[in-house]
């Protein structure tokens, strides 16, 4: 008998825990799963876009997390400082070969540069700043954003690129 | 310097031209004709040949080039790109045709800049074939067939006995005689993790691996025993968010489809 009380209290605590595992796994997965759809901008050198047109640009991009790539928007603008002046810059996105791929080539003269993209799908929106160098990006230096970087995001990037 | 300007020059026999002045030179009639007739077919033939003779010669005779121990020396490459020649560097053209530009290098230090579409342009070397993906990169091979690959734009494929090494820019890969190209990595890795490729010490390089450094652990994949292909793989998955299109099973069966798709995901990454 005392067995079987046994079995039965052994029983219903296994069933607990047996459903506080399942709420806790069902709430790792829904923060998976919103991290996993997080519309985001994913920034790599140009070997990524794997076409050799764009060999020399400086770095190349994607976007992650849209439903739907093909309603993805995306701009550049290049913030320096020449000479101790800023500078602004709006920069020509060079679409790779292999679709939902962009570049950026140098379009920017001697000074400290960072270039900031902005993303939209839909209501969503994404952004990343990457200081540029004359040949290449700071790869340790990228920020990137859940939303339009801010202009004092962007003078921090500029700030600490000095 | 042009490549071509090292091609031999092919001409057409004497007699080839003899015979067609000849029958220039013999006036009218029938004989004269027929004669005439014959003597354009052998130039037209002599043409053919000599067209077939340079294309062979171009194809595999080329001079050698070599440099002495003070000066370098510029190879313009088409209008693909060009090659600088370090000193004490010696090779040959092996083909100089528009689509196929091949070079064979016995040893020195060569820098080669192209622009060309991938696959136009190689090197030969004898620890295996540096074919251009569409880059720049740097060789330094020795005599005995040992060297490096370094690459600073693009891609390069090293291929050795059916074996082929992606290198990216950034990262170098270093070339063994007998034994062909070590795993690549990026010239940014640790000292300690560029030992233990050296060792061929593959639990280290596993422990020791960045993001970044997938591109030594995809190379291993196909390098290591089958049995241990499935450490690597989930390696590689610990290091990077692997999408759902990726498939561990074909990886570990090799199969160059999802070899191929992982690649591209992990360049991501490089």
């Amino acid at each position: 008998m005392e067995m079987v009380i046994g079995k039965k209290i052994a029983h219903g605590s296994s069933n607990g825990l047996l459903r506080a595992a399942g709420i806790g796994g069902l709430a790792l997965t829904g923060v998976w799963l919103l991290l996993a759809q997080a519309f985001a901008f994913e920034v790599a050198s140009p070997v990524a876009a794997q076409d050799y047109k764009l060999k020399a640009a400086n770095f190349v991009f994607r976007t992650t997390g849209c439903a739907d790539p093909g309603k993805v928007q995306v701009s550049a603008l290049g913030e320096g400082i020449v000479d101790g002046a800023r500078r602004s810059v709006q920069m020509t996105v060079h679409a790779s070969s292999k679709p939902g791929a962009w570049a950026i080539q140098r379009q920017w003269d001697a000074g400290r540069w960072v270039v900031v993209l902005k993303g939209a799908c839909g209501e969503l929106q994404a952004g990343a700043i990457v200081p540029v160098r004359e040949y290449g990006f700071i790869r340790e230096a990228v920020k990137l954003y859940s939303h339009a970087p801010a202009p004092g995001e962007v003078d921090a990037a500029l700030k600490a690129l000095q | 310097m042009k490549l071509r300007d090292h091609l031999p020059i092919v001409e057409a026999p004497e007699s080839v031209w003899r015979g067609i002045e000849e029958a220039i030179d013999r006036g009218s009639g029938k004989a004269a004709c027929s004669r005439l007739w014959w003597g354009w077919a052998i130039a037209a033939a002599a043409v053919v040949m000599v067209g077939v003779g340079t294309w062979w010669f171009s194809m595999h005779r080329g001079g050698w080039i070599e440099t002495n121990a003070s000066t370098g020396k510029k190879l313009q490459i088409s209008d693909i790109g060009s090659v600088d020649m370090g000193p004490n560097t010696r090779l040959r053209i092996v083909s100089d045709l528009p689509g196929q530009h091949r070079l064979s290098l016995a040893h020195g230090f060569i820098h080669a800049k192209i622009t060309a579409p991938p696959r136009i342009f190689s090197v030969d070397t004898k620890s295996g074939t540096a074919v251009d993906l569409g880059c720049e990169y740097a060789m330094q091979m020795d005599e005995d067939g040992s060297g490096d690959l370094r690459v600073s734009a693009g891609w390069v494929e090293f291929e050795w006995k059916g074996t082929e090494t992606l290198v990216p820019a950034g990262a170098l890969c270093k070339i063994r005689p007998v034994r062909g190209p070590e795993l690549p990595y990026f010239e940014d890795s640790s000292l300690e993790f560029e030992h233990a490729i050296g060792r061929n010490d593959v639990a280290s390089i596993l422990r020791l691996a960045r993001a970044r450094d997938t591109l030594t652990l995809w190379h291993l994949l196909s390098r290591v025993e089958s049995n241990k292909r499935e450490v690597v793989y989930d390696r590689i998955a610990s290091l990077i968010s692997l999408p759902a299109t990726v498939s561990k099973g074909p990886v570990l069966a090799l199969d160059p489809a999802a070899l191929n798709q992982l690649k591209e995901e992990l360049a991501w990454k490089w």
